[in-house]
């Protein structure tokens, strides 16, 4: 299966579409009906970074994601691409203001087989493998 | 599946039913419910997640919130669960330490 990318904009109201659509590849590529809700949270939860990181740098870059097979399992990358400030839509969504960097990469990690991430200034990637039996 | 959220008196407790997905873009609004019930005077509540299909670290971070509010005044917040998959969250973020859960309603009100 090849690896499949998806472009979201850096508001709240994406973030679900981003996890039903990962949830189905995972599905479709062959990871366990138990693991597939793993997969549904921790897209959900690594989105939800990307979203904050734009969103405190008033960023309006969008946030990428590529999933798939590949030769550790099931694959996800998720990049808050960096990008000029632009003014704050002021009726923006509240929500990226809830979200504790630390819970989310706790619960990343407690759900999949492998996590990585970077944090940096104007950076967020987010990088997990879901097994495949 | 968007989020509802309905509350009803049950004795001396507050039952805020939630139905739906808690998550980045649904959380404000239980948020917005928490602080509203609270504000109101209703300091023993009792959150009803039978029906919540999913539930991320946002979610979790409103429920610690409500849960700071109404220990402010000497109240509760207690939940409803008996979801393995959001049971499962609770477990690796280990608040099932912090949050009293019970698998029915009628065991939060006894």
């Amino acid at each position: 299966m090849p690896v499949a990318e998806l472009r979201i904009p850096p508001d709240p109201a994406y973030v679900g579409l981003a996890r039903l659509v990962v949830a189905l590849a995972a599905r479709q590529a062959g990871v366990a009906a138990e693991r597939v809700q793993d997969v549904k949270i921790a897209v959900a939860e690594a989105v939800a970074n990307a979203v904050r990181t734009q969103a405190s740098l008033q960023s309006s870059a969008p946030i990428d994601l590529s999933f798939g097979v590949t030769d550790v399992g099931f694959e996800v990358t998720v990049e808050a691409q960096e990008g000029p400030p632009t003014p704050v839509d002021p009726a923006r969504e509240p929500g990226p203001d809830l979200v504790d960097p630390e819970l989310s990469f706790t619960i990343i990690e407690g759900l999949t087989d492998k996590m990585t991430h970077e944090t940096g200034n104007a950076r967020m990637c987010v990088r997990f493998v879901i097994g495949i039996p | 599946m968007e989020l509802t959220l309905e509350h009803r008196t049950e004795g001396e407790a507050t039952v805020l039913d939630v139905a739906g997905e808690v998550d980045v873009y649904t959380a404000p609004k239980l948020r917005e419910k928490l602080v509203e019930l609270v504000s109101d005077g209703h300091y023993s509540i009792i959150v009803d997640m039978t029906k919540v299909e999913f539930l991320d670290s946002t979610g979790l971070g409103v429920l610690v919130g409500g849960l700071k509010r109404v220990r402010s005044h000497n109240g509760s917040l207690e939940l409803v669960c008996n979801q393995e998959r959001i049971l499962k969250i609770f477990r690796i973020t280990g608040l099932t330490k912090v949050f009293p859960i019970h698998d029915t309603l009628e065991e939060a009100l006894s």
